[in-house]
């Protein structure tokens, strides 16, 4: 009897082990699948902060984990916090309940935050005088910045990605612009030539203006505290001078200049200028598409002002001839240059070259601007400022200049010269995140991405939104267009290599690293250490790709196969990405 | 009492099976250390192959070569591929690379894609390092498209084109059959 009730006893207590003890180790199981659904929650996801009186104890733990059907999830950092995850738990329901246990001295949702990716620069951060745009408006009405998410929070750009940029003349040795020019040619003249600076004179004071004031949209030194932010961020800039000594900017030097900036290897080119088609003939303009072609052929991308042409006013008197320095640029005139007509929103060149991404002008309430082209040959609008300079100067795009008399290093232009750069800033962003696109993916994402409903109607494709290109880019698992694949005989050639030394491995063949900290999901793809496995952690991973990093911090590391105390082991490669993987929330 | 006479051995079983339930999380959650018990992927090899469309391109001619990788086991899928191609430099020149991340191919995303590095007096070099951001049903297998590379002949003679000789330089990571 007595080896019966030891033995029923024993049984029992097995039975009630095995349904207590997988609850308890399911409390204490990290690698249990958290819920990532969130859309319930704006501010906060399915989490909460739980702050104990005294640190708590692992049987305190699993007693709030069983009383509130809560998990645990790891700790704070020096306090005596812990995250739990609440499943489809009410939140304000969990933490009521929560702060009714003797043991728990406070607790929160685990607010979610937004990347502010806010560069430094003071045209980005100074606060506007009340009824004025920030400096920098355009940069916030294209997304490129923002209280929110913003383009800048997806990239910011890559050192190796290269715009030229076509205009007037430069100051190469601004300020704001130092150690972003990787090249500087001249190309006011017969053939293209490189150069080491250019030296301003009076001949060309207004086109270096202008041209300096289109680089910094580019590719101003941003979150470098100085000045203005650019819209390529870290993008850098080949610059190619197009007026002579004269003051002349003729079509033979553009079509050299759009040539020469795609045999270099540009995959962006930026042309803030250009000509009306009643003031070309047909050879002209075939010869500047043919430039375009070949640029295109080249897989660059031209980004092109569509011109400040829009306004239906006339500026001139009615039945009066205007004088030789009243004719504008809006005005057609014959081959010795007299005044035959004002034209109106007349189409231009090489803003209407074929595959080049035209771009109109916005105003800061995001309106077209009254000078701006419009059209359906315009493929998009961009910031480009109008503004009254003795009244609202606020209203048009600050940028570098020349520094004047009194060393002022930036100062205010319009027009779609202004909206054309920051485009082309943000394909040099494009690129960044994916190298391989081709140009005419590169033209699609921003066209296909651009919103319809701002300045409706007013061009092809609608205002260009940053970060809705970038996000659509991130997204995208395939692409919009195919690359053509070339025909190929069936035969190897040359090069036939086997690989003993990485065959295949879904996980590293040595030891994982001990948990880091709190980071409990480290050595399975948490990058971040944020309790999930998601795109969050593969981004750390491409910034950290090809590179040696730091075990510390522990919260920013892409090192899911290290091994702990070979320091080359972190190496971050494509063994980490397959972790990330194998194990990502689907 | 019949049928519930327990033998002493069951008994003692029963005691050694309850230990381990008991003792084994506790070690488990004391420690915090996890090993991984999960099967892992059989092991094999790659081989990377070149083919070329010409095989006597006139000078100043373009030519595709297509750089492919086969599995070696039919159960592995590929995720990831990162590997490095030298070129003649005196006689060629990369004209582009264009990474297999498109429609069906078998990545999604190039982080690392050049094409004109210098790696001796003899070869310049050109990386690409592809993955494929796929769950593993969606991977492929057998062998897989790896990059479309386009060159221009320089001048006439014989010329190079050959994956690095240094496996260091070649990665390719999978995994095995769902």
């Amino acid at each position: 009897m007595k080896i019966f009730l030891k033995s029923a006893l024993t049984i029992v207590s097995v039975i009630l082990l095995l349904i207590v003890f997988p609850k308890m180790v399911k409390a204490a199981d990290n690698y249990r699948p958290i819920p990532t659904e969130r859309a319930s929650l704006p501010t906060a996801n399915k989490e909460i902060i739980v702050g104990f009186k005294e640190p708590p104890k692992t049987k305190n733990l699993i007693s709030l984990s069983r009383q509130k059907k809560i998990v645990v999830k790891n700790g704070l950092s020096s306090t005596k916090a812990m995250v739990f995850s609440i499943g489809d738990k009410n939140i304000n329901e969990t933490l009521t309940d929560v702060k009714k246990d003797p043991n728990v001295a406070y607790a929160y949702p685990n607010y979610r935050f937004n990347l502010l990716n806010i560069p430094n620069d003071p045209g980005i951060i100074a606060m506007p005088t009340p009824g004025e745009p920030r400096l920098q408006w355009n940069m916030f009405n294209m997304k490129l910045a923002g209280t929110g998410k913003s383009a800048w929070d997806v990239s910011t750009g890559s050192e190796s990605v290269n715009v030229a940029v076509i205009d007037g003349s430069f100051d190469s040795t601004h300020t704001d612009l130092t150690g972003k020019i990787t090249k500087l040619a001249d190309c006011a003249k017969a053939t293209c030539t490189q150069v080491l600076s250019f030296s301003n004179n009076e001949n060309n004071f207004m086109g270096t203006y202008h041209g300096t004031h289109v680089a910094g949209l580019v590719a101003a030194g941003t979150n470098n505290s100085k000045g203005i932010a650019s819209s390529g961020y870290n993008t850098k800039i080949t610059v190619i001078r197009l007026m002579d000594d004269n003051g002349d900017m003729n079509i033979s030097y553009l079509i050299n200049a759009i040539r020469w900036a795609a045999d270099q290897g540009n995959r962006i080119v930026n042309v803030s200028l250009g000509q009306m088609q009643e003031n070309l003939d047909s050879v002209a303009i075939s010869e500047l598409n043919a430039a375009a072609s070949y640029a295109w052929g080249k897989n660059t991308l031209v980004v092109a002002a569509a011109g400040n042409c829009g306004n239906s006013v006339n500026p001139h008197l009615p039945g009066v001839t205007p004088a030789p320095d009243e004719i504008d640029a809006c005005d057609q005139v014959d081959d010795n240059g007299n005044f035959v007509k004002h034209v109106v929103n007349p189409i231009m060149y090489p803003a209407n070259s074929p595959n080049v991404l035209s771009v109109a002008a916005l105003k800061e309430d995001n309106t077209l601007a009254s000078y701006s082209a419009h059209g359906s040959w315009v493929s998009v609008s961009a910031p480009g400022g109008e503004c009254d300079p003795d009244a609202d100067l606020y209203n048009c795009i600050l940028s570098t200049v020349p520094p004047d008399e009194n060393d002022y290093q930036y100062g205010y232009l319009s027009g779609t010269s202004q909206a054309s750069p920051l485009v082309s800033g943000l394909a040099s962003l494009l690129l960044s995140v994916k190298p391989a696109l081709s140009n005419s993916q590169l033209k699609s994402y921003i066209e296909s991405t651009a919103n319809k409903s701002i300045a409706s109607g007013s061009t092809k494709n609608g205002a260009v939104d940053a970060l809705a290109a970038l996000e659509a880019l991130n997204g995208a698992t395939g692409t919009p267009v195919k690359t053509p694949t070339p025909t190929l005989s069936p035969y190897p050639t040359t090069g036939v290599a086997k690989l003993p030394k990485q065959p295949p491995v879904p996980y590293p063949s040595a030891p994982y690293c001990p948990v880091l900290g709190n980071c409990l999901k480290k050595n399975t793809g948490d990058a971040n250490c944020d309790g999930l496995i998601n795109t969050s952690d593969y981004t750390i991973w491409k910034q950290q790709f090809d590179k040696m990093v730091s075990v510390t911090p522990v919260n920013q590391n892409a090192n899911f196969s290290c091994v702990e105390g070979n320091n080359s082991s972190y190496f971050i490669d494509l063994q980490d990405f397959e972790i990330w993987r194998k194990n990502k929330s689907p | 009492m019949y049928g519930l006479n327990i033998p002493k051995k069951h008994i003692i079983a029963s005691f050694f099976v309850l230990l381990m339930v008991v003792v084994l999380p506790l070690v488990i959650i004391l420690v915090q250390k996890r090993q991984d018990i999960r099967p892992r992927a059989l092991q094999g090899n790659a081989n990377l192959l070149l083919s070329v469309d010409k095989n006597s391109p006139g000078e100043k001619e373009e030519i595709h070569v297509m750089a492919t990788v086969q599995l070696t086991n039919t159960t592995l899928l590929i995720s990831g591929a990162d590997f490095t191609i030298l070129y003649d430099k005196a006689k060629l020149e990369a004209v582009s690379v264009v990474p297999a991340i498109s429609g069906s191919d078998a990545f999604t995303e190039a982080p690392i894609v050049t094409k004109e590095g210098s790696f001796d007096s003899t070869y310049n070099f050109l990386r690409v390092a592809e993955v494929a951001n796929k769950a593993a049903g969606l991977l492929k297998s057998n062998s897989a498209k790896l990059a479309d590379i386009t060159f221009r002949t320089k001048v006439a003679g014989q010329a190079v084109i050959k994956y690095a000789d240094d496996n260091n330089l070649l990665q390719i990571v999978g995994t095995s059959t769902p």
